[in-house]
């Protein structure tokens, strides 16, 4: 669909949806991958996000950060699709979709992989998104301060497994 | 930031960058977004006798409503528009508006036949932090729900209801030769919910799977509508095929491709601008709002696959600017429109293969086309594929309805396979639901449809075209249309009214229609201009809605027009996101302004004859 072609409700909104579906559609995107260690499963949640973003672009495009909009709904999304996954059965042949992601390199993923879902987004939230710890807590719905003691665990937990890292870096 | 902080950082941003995700598709977001909400608003239309079966489930509210009567106040004066004229009116419809803790949140697929169903999360809120996923909830008034229970073995996208029978269609449970992909099945009940017969439609999605691009080719927006004489659903098959899987030995395409009327076109490199001369691929939009300061991350490795369309839009604004935002960092200006440059135009084509020589046909090659699956079954159990006569292919944004005697299909279709074009919008027609008639759509209508369907036996749709908001009856073989923001009410001068929800039932038709600033004319950017630095990003002015206004009828031709805000109160946040025409009754569902960005509350109003 392009601007023109659209011919709909407002030909503007067409356009800074889509501007906005450039800009952020893959960073939001590799940042679920991150979180859910499932890519395919996290591109269509984000356009799934994006289609609903789309839907109430009114109102979505005038929050401060329509990214953490996107990011928490496709979050939420996916979520609900393991959940179905896990309870629906299973063939043998099929990788638990629960678990972590294709994840063998670099060290921070399998670190990563330790930290449940919750962590896992306040750290690529924070870390890769570079999201405030407030704009963080607004994009997942959660009180700053249960960001920051997700945060402060989850770091603990990198640490300790990346601690290797920090003296790399120091010599 | 301390080292480890750092290297989380760009061990982080050195993955994420390694990720080949495929290129996105806005066009087909959009056309997602717009499916659903259209879905959303259209109910199937049925003679509707209230069922007074047994509801498995609990109770989630009951008398708890705080109702209160609101008349529907009608502009006076007859007002008439080219083509049929339509009166502002008292229509005899009562407003109750109903405590959000018993009305539906996050709902689609409000049935319109028999009892009222619906697929929600919750009970007044559109995002629970703990999303349960949705489940059907019945009602008998729209305004009190319990849950009812759903098929097992099934996750479901939409229902329909007729006399007893309550249908719903989703995917089941995937086996190991089904693939990644659930089957796309139909489950029945007759007993409210208490018991579920399941069937699989006929639809080969493992060979489609195989042949499209890496997590293509699954089942979506598969709908469903029913009456008497059987149950007819239509299954659109999201993706891309991969047309590598098909090329002949040794031939391959690094450049990308694109389908074509009868096959696939081969592309090479670049070989012209993208874009016409004084025309770009980048209008300066600015950024809707400020997101972070986070570096971009570094280009992917390209990805061979279908290639789209290039958006052209005028290089110097010009009369063609609209200013849309003021921020700190100074006036944004976006323009209204771009236009669509097919890929051929600006690619050499160095090969093309019809469909046979790639040895593409049945399921696939339908999928392929974007051709949307069509089954009926008289009795809700063995279903047939069905054929819509001279059906092009890239049909999307299908919707369909029926009332007692009749069916009807809608579909959106672009005249090329690239995309670009304006599109098309087609209807069927069927009475029995496996002979089908293409019916012309509206002149209107070419933009595509907000609802369709039957009006006293006469088919009917809401089109938001550009003069906003349009009505068409068909008439034996004549479309009358008229606009609907001749009984709107009072619009301020330098705004325009543009349709942003439709429903059509068996109780008459409801729009939300928004009034807002044009963001083109001279007043609207003079306002942007005095707002300055102060105005957020584009909140302020351009295409926030100022006014909402809730239009029903009846009968087709005489309105009444609401204020949503009045309605509502003053926590309405502007959005509509349900609205539903059942047999004897509005049923608005209204967002409110909630604590965060999120969890947004909804209540409803329900419209009865009063």
């Amino acid at each position: 669909m392009t601007a023109e072609s659209s011919g709909r409700a407002s030909d503007l909104a067409v356009v800074l949806f889509a501007d906005f579906y450039r800009e952020g559609r893959d960073r939001i995107a590799r940042a679920l991958t991150l979180t859910l260690g499932d890519q395919d499963l996290a591109v269509e949640a984000v356009d799934e996000a994006m289609a609903r973003a789309y839907q109430r672009w009114t109102r979505v495009g005038t929050l401060e950060n329509p990214g953490g909009w996107v990011y928490r709904v496709a979050l939420n999304w996916s979520c609900s699709v393991l959940r179905r996954r896990r309870r629906a059965p299973r063939p043998r042949t099929e990788r638990d979709p629960t678990d972590i992601g294709p994840i063998s390199e670099p060290t921070v993923l399998r670190a990563l992989a330790e930290l449940d879902v919750r962590q896992r987004a306040v750290v690529v939230c924070r870390h890769l998104l570079g999201w405030s710890e407030e704009e963080t807590a607004i994009a997942l719905s959660t009180p700053v301060g249960t960001v920051k003691s997700r945060l402060h665990r989850a770091n603990r937990i990198l640490a300790r497994r990346l601690d290797h890292l920090r003296n790399e870096s120091q010599q | 930031m301390s080292n480890l902080d750092h290297q989380i950082e760009q061990q982080l941003y050195a993955s994420a960058s390694d990720l080949d995700l495929g290129p996105g598709d806005v066009g087909r977001v959009m056309a997602r977004s717009r499916t659903r909400k259209r879905r959303q608003s259209v109910a199937a239309l049925v003679a509707v006798v209230l069922v007074a079966g047994t509801i498995a489930g609990t109770a989630v509210a009951r008398d708890n409503s705080r109702g209160f009567p609101v008349t529907a106040n009608g502009n006076s004066g007859a007002l008439g528009s080219p083509g049929a004229t339509l009166h502002s009116g008292n229509v005899g419809v009562v407003w109750e508006k109903v405590d959000p803790h018993s009305a539906l949140g996050f709902a689609n697929s409000v049935t319109a036949g028999g009892s009222l169903y619906a697929l929600s999360t919750a009970p007044g809120v559109t995002n629970p932090d703990d999303y349960p996923g949705r489940q059907i909830y019945q009602s008998s008034d729209g305004v009190n729900w319990s849950t009812a229970r759903g098929p097992s073995d099934a996750y479901i996208s939409d229902l329909s209801a007729t006399g007893t029978q309550l249908y719903a269609v989703g995917t089941g449970t995937a086996t190991v030769a089904d693939g990644p992909f659930s089957p796309l099945v139909v489950s029945a009940s007759a007993d409210g919910g208490s018991s579920w017969h399941s069937v699989q439609l006929p639809i080969d999605l493992a060979a489609i799977h195989a042949g499209f691009l890496s997590g293509d080719g699954g089942g979506e927006n598969v709908n469903v509508a029913s009456n008497a004489s059987g149950v007819l659903v239509v299954a659109e098959v999201g993706g891309s095929l991969d047309v590598t899987k098909f090329l002949p030995a040794g031939v391959t395409a690094p450049n990308g491709w694109v389908l074509t009327a009868t096959g696939v076109d081969l592309l090479g490199p670049i070989d012209s601008p993208a874009c016409p001369a004084g025309t770009t691929t980048s209008p300066n939009l600015g950024r809707v709002a400020p997101e972070t300061t986070l570096a971009p991350l570094s280009p992917t490795t390209a990805t061979v696959g279908p290639v789209s369309p290039t958006e052209c839009f005028p290089a110097n604004a010009g009369a063609n600017a609209v200013v849309h935002a003021s921020d700190p960092a100074g006036v944004k200006t976006v323009l209204a429109s771009g236009s669509a440059i097919a890929p051929q135009d600006n690619h050499p084509v160095t090969a093309s293969y019809t469909w046979a020589q790639l040895g593409l046909s049945g399921d696939l090659l339908k999928a392929a086309q974007g051709e949307p699956f069509v089954f009926f079954s008289p009795n809700g159990k063995n279903f047939q594929a069905v054929t819509l006569p001279n059906a092009p292919a890239q049909s999307q944004q299908v919707e369909m309805a029926a009332d007692a005697d009749n069916f009807v299909i809608a579909a959106n279709s672009t005249p090329s396979m690239s995309g670009t074009g304006q599109g098309q919008e087609l209807l069927w027609q069927s009475t029995d639901g496996t002979t089908w008639t293409p019916t012309a759509a509206a002149p209107g209508d070419e933009t595509g449809l907000d609802a369709v369907g039957y009006v006293a036996g006469r088919l009917t749709t809401v089109s938001d075209t550009q003069n906003g908001p349009t009505v068409a009856t068909l008439d034996g073989s004549q479309w009358s249309e008229a606009s609907l923001d001749q009984v709107v009410g009072t619009v301020p001068a330098g705004d325009v009214v543009r349709g942003d929800n439709a429903a059509i039932g068996p109780f008459g038709i409801a729009v939300v229609a928004d009034i807002a600033p044009n963001p083109t004319s001279q007043q609207t950017q003079a306002q942007i201009a005095a707002s300055g630095a102060a105005a957020k990003a584009y909140g302020a002015v351009g295409p926030s809605v100022d006014t909402q206004r809730l239009l029903v009828s009846r009968d087709g031709t005489t309105w009444s027009s609401q204020s949503l805000n009045q309605l509502v109160g003053s926590d309405f946040s502007g959005v509509v996101p349900d609205l539903v025409v059942a047999s004897n009754r509005f049923i608005v569902t209204a967002q409110l302004n909630g604590p965060t960005n999120l969890a947004s509350p909804e209540i409803i109003l329900v419209g009865s004859a009063g």
